[in-house]
């Protein structure tokens, strides 16, 4: 690591420049490393160093049900908290601002949470069983004064997903008891609250700032907030009123650095502790390096393409099996995806509690895909591949992927053609039932099985996100009771059944899972991933 | 004079009518639905209608339209889409740092390239003009997002000389008074934190200065000669003048009208430009405030900032005009 004396120098000898150039050095680029700015905040006792976290661009917004960004959810996450909260490298979910895990109703219909006492948000107010309530009315009640003012700036678009559509009201019913009242069954409720839309913002906050709470945010989480300048940084200190463990750090950075290149030099250079994300085909620069690494791990998304069965010829499941024996999903795990990729069986991830490791899928084998396609009767015609242009989160690749299946699908005799379209046109055509074999994806939102099976292939989201327009009567069925049952195996067991009916009807290319790679450098300690994205800090420290 | 400046006033209200009329239907006659664009991948059809409602997109365009100008005509500029703020305001923090480094890369250009040119005009067929001309080749071909990289790779990463990308240090306090960074550094009263934003500047500046650095030189150079072989310069030359004084005096001035047109339509591109040479190197500005506004089809930022940009660069052509017609009186009377 050079320090800024050095740079200083180092430029002095090259330039040659005039005095005034010795009063032009940076003033640190060490993350951790005092500063000589003006910044006048004092450091809590026991927390120490600075952590930069670097991310590709700035969120949206840092209103937790208001937000859209994956930057967003990370960014909240140092500064608010849920009910509940995931456990350490998990999908499943433990009490946090709760004391322990709901109280169900034996009609399934109410979930009461009992609050710790002591809590206090960053201005000093008090948890009470009131603020949570007026958090969540604000979001869900549309009649709220404070709903209708965030509408103009927006709204809320996921809440209604998640909560709003299934919670008819939230209210206290003691000082540290609230009541969430639910419209039918929807035991993935619990999880979805562990998610930003379900972080508690201080009442007082609220009344305060209206709207304007996206630039004031105030919750109860370890971290309080410091500064946001768009497009630019975040920062984050440590809160020295929290409830739980302090944290070790003495703030954090958020950093947006567009070029994932320039991502990876300042990890090398030490310009920054954690790099997200990045291109796998970099990971060999800093992976297991002296003062470098990179923790990976598979992600908790898919990566797919989709038969579109609104179409005469997609309305053939030996063809569909067929064409999902062809590919090879290995090779373009390691190949297409620089390593990065871990070939999918089915829907569910390994990372999902609901992940079936009895599956089979369809394992790469062009004969029986031959085998299949005679069955199909399959007499030469041309098939469409539909692909968007630019690179997701859960194929990095965008178009290529697309060249790569044509390739296969041509060593089985099956003939394609490519069309791509521009990514926001691409959604909306898709949506409506005009492509033909739709490349896609998800990156879930919370560990629930229900994020992945759910969306994609209940009937009554067909033209929503379920954009290969599945639905049987049997699947739909056992997903409603997988929502309406409390008990995790049993919910399980009903899921599994679905997702092997859902494979072997084959609407999906069944293709990958990307895996969660950050670049991190050493003297980051105790920094552990989330399935979810979501990460908690509290244990993190920088040496 | 008074005529010639109201004339050219007058033309620029029709221009900027024209600029906000194709702004508008451009936006929304371009593939792709802004509101699936807001409500994200994971949106249903009926969060989908509920935000074109939202915005007002499932009205007729002619009542959008009338609706738009009356608003931009009182000054509103809306509320962006994507961050939900205030767009005058997010404009105006984002256009200073832009202006910031538009305007250093222009000084660069400026200090580089006029000596350049008027060099290679005084010094025919040496290594002098021959460099130059290869280097403003080199400086029009080369994109901007390369040399960016290059930079970076070079100066930030390996020789360490200077921060690999943002506007500041990280974590560093700065006011935002003016909301130009070297100024609110400046203010600090803390010559390392104003040293510290001043080198995050040097080399963006100096990518952005590549392209208008080497049109300048290969403008000056012309012009220089076509200057030089003019009879009022033989006139002079033959009333025994020495040659400094031939140049300096006579023939620069008159070279230096074409090159003060160019530099206010460079000031112009200089604006684009910013777009890469800002992503490229993680800075605020006005570039990547669109650029993230495009990527999100948010309709009223993309509007606002292309009028704002528009209307910026309509007031230099017309500042270069007048200056051109004090220059040149021959203009004002044409």
């Amino acid at each position: 690591m050079r320090n800024s004396t050095m740079s200083r120098r180092a430029l002095l000898r090259a330039a040659g420049a005039a005095t005034i150039v010795a009063a032009c050095a940076p003033v640190t680029t060490q993350p951790g490393a005092t500063q000589t700015g003006t910044t006048a905040t004092t450091k809590p006792a026991g927390a120490t160093g600075t952590l930069t976290f670097l991310w590709g661009g700035d969120t949206d917004k840092l209103d937790p049900p208001a937000m859209t960004t994956q930057e967003g959810f990370i960014a909240t996450t140092a500064l608010y908290e849920g009910l509940v909260r995931y456990k350490p490298n998990s999908t499943d979910v433990e009490p946090a601002l709760a004391e322990r895990m709901p109280d169900i109703s034996s009609d399934g219909l109410a979930y009461t949470f009992h609050l710790r006492s002591g809590i206090k948000f960053h201005d000093g107010s008090p948890l009470t069983a009131e603020a949570v309530a007026f958090s969540f009315d604000r979001s869900i009640n549309k009649d709220n004064p404070l709903f209708k003012e965030a509408q103009a700036a927006g709204g809320f678009p996921f809440i209604d997903d998640y909560i709003g559509n299934v919670v008819a009201k939230v209210e206290a019913v003691g000082a540290l008891d609230v009541r969430f009242t639910l419209r039918r069954k929807f035991s993935p409720l619990v999880p979805n609250l562990a998610i930003p839309p379900g972080f508690v913002i201080s009442m007082e906050a609220l009344k305060k700032y209206g709207s304007k709470i996206n630039e004031n945010p105030v919750g109860t989480g370890p971290f309080k907030f410091v500064e946001w300048k768009k497009d630019d940084h975040i920062t984050v200190e440590n809160f020295d009123g929290y409830w739980g463990d302090r944290a070790k750090l003495q703030r954090i950075i958020f950093q947006p650095v567009p070029e994932a290149s320039v991502r990876i030099l300042k990890i090398q250079r030490g310009e920054g502790d954690i790099a997200w994300p990045f291109d796998p085909k970099d990971a060999s620069s800093v992976k297991g390096k002296a003062d470098t690494d990179v923790l990976e791990q598979p992600g908790l998304n898919v990566n797919m393409a989709e038969f579109n069965l609104k179409k005469a010829q997609f309305q053939n499941k030996p063809l569909r099996q067929a064409l999902n024996y062809a590919i090879n999903k290995q090779e373009l795990a390691d190949k297409l995806y620089s390593g990065a990729g871990v070939p999918a069986v089915g829907v569910l991830p390994a990372t999902s509690w609901g992940f079936d490791s009895t599956l089979k899928g369809y394992t790469y084998d062009p004969e029986k895909a031959k085998a299949l396609l005679k069955d199909a009767k399959y007499g030469g015609e041309t098939i469409t591949l539909d692909s968007y242009t630019i690179p997701r989160g859960y194929n990095p690749q965008g178009a290529k992927l697309a060249e790569a299946i044509q390739q296969y699908f041509q060593a089985v005799g099956v003939k394609s053609e490519i069309k791509t379209t521009e990514w926001t046109e691409y959604r909306k055509i898709r949506r409506q039932g005009e492509l033909n074999v739709a490349f896609g994806g998800w990156q879930a939102d919370t560990g629930d099985p229900e994020n992945f099976l759910g969306v994609f292939f209940y009937s009554k989201n067909q033209g929503g996100v379920n954009t290969s327009f599945y639905g049987t009567p049997e699947v739909d069925k056992l997903l409603e009771q997988a929502n309406e049952e409390t008990d995790t195996p049993k919910r399980k067991a009903l899921f599994n059944q679905a997702e092997a009916k859902i494979v072997d009807d084959a609407p999906w290319l069944f293709i990958s899972h990307m895996k969660q790679q950050v670049a991190i450098r050493k003297r980051v300690k105790d920094f552990v991933l989330q399935p979810t994205y979501i990460y908690y800090f509290n244990k993190v420290s920088v040496s | 004079m008074r005529g010639y400046i109201l004339r050219r006033i007058a033309y620029v209200l029709p221009v900027l009518l024209g600029v906000v009329t194709v702004v508008f239907l451009a936006l929304r006659l371009i593939p792709g639905d802004p509101a699936i664009a807001l409500a994200g991948e994971k949106a249903s059809a009926e969060q989908i209608e509920q935000m074109r409602e939202a915005l007002g997109l499932n009205r007729p365009l002619p009542v959008q339209y009338v609706e738009f100008i009356g608003r931009l005509a009182s000054g509103d500029l809306g509320r962006s889409i994507r961050t939900g703020g205030d767009i005058r305001q997010e404009l105006i923090e984002n256009f200073a740092p832009t202006i910031e480094l538009s305007i250093a890369a222009l000084l660069i250009a400026l200090a580089v390239g006029l000596p350049a040119g008027i060099l290679a005009a005084l010094r025919r067929r040496t290594p002098i003009e021959y460099g130059t001309m290869i280097g403003s080749l080199v400086g029009i071909s080369m994109p901007v997002f390369w040399i960016g990289l290059m930079l970076i790779y070079w100066l930030g990463a390996r020789a360490a000389w200077f921060p690999l990308s943002g506007t500041a240090s990280a974590g560093l306090d700065i006011p935002a008074r003016t909301h130009f960074y070297t100024i609110d550094g400046l203010l600090t009263g803390d010559f390392a934190v104003f040293g510290d934003v001043l080198w995050h500047l040097v080399l963006p500046a100096i990518t952005l200065s590549t392209i208008t650095m080497a049109i300048v030189s290969r403008m000056a150079r012309s012009s220089m000669l076509e200057v030089l072989g003019s009879d009022y310069l033989v006139t002079a030359r033959a009333k025994g003048l020495s040659a400094r004084t031939v140049v300096l005096r006579h023939a620069l001035k008159n070279a230096l009208i074409p090159v003060v047109t160019v530099i206010g339509l460079q000031l112009g591109a200089l604006l684009s430009g910013a777009v890469l040479t800002e992503t490229v190197f993680g800075r605020v500005g006005v570039g990547r405030y669109v650029l993230n506004a495009i990527t999100a089809r948010d309709y009223p930022v993309v509007q606002a900032t292309v009028i704002v940009v528009a209307l910026f660069v309509v007031v230099i052509s017309l500042v270069v005009d007048l200056v051109y017609a004090i220059l040149d009186p021959r203009i004002r009377y044409a």
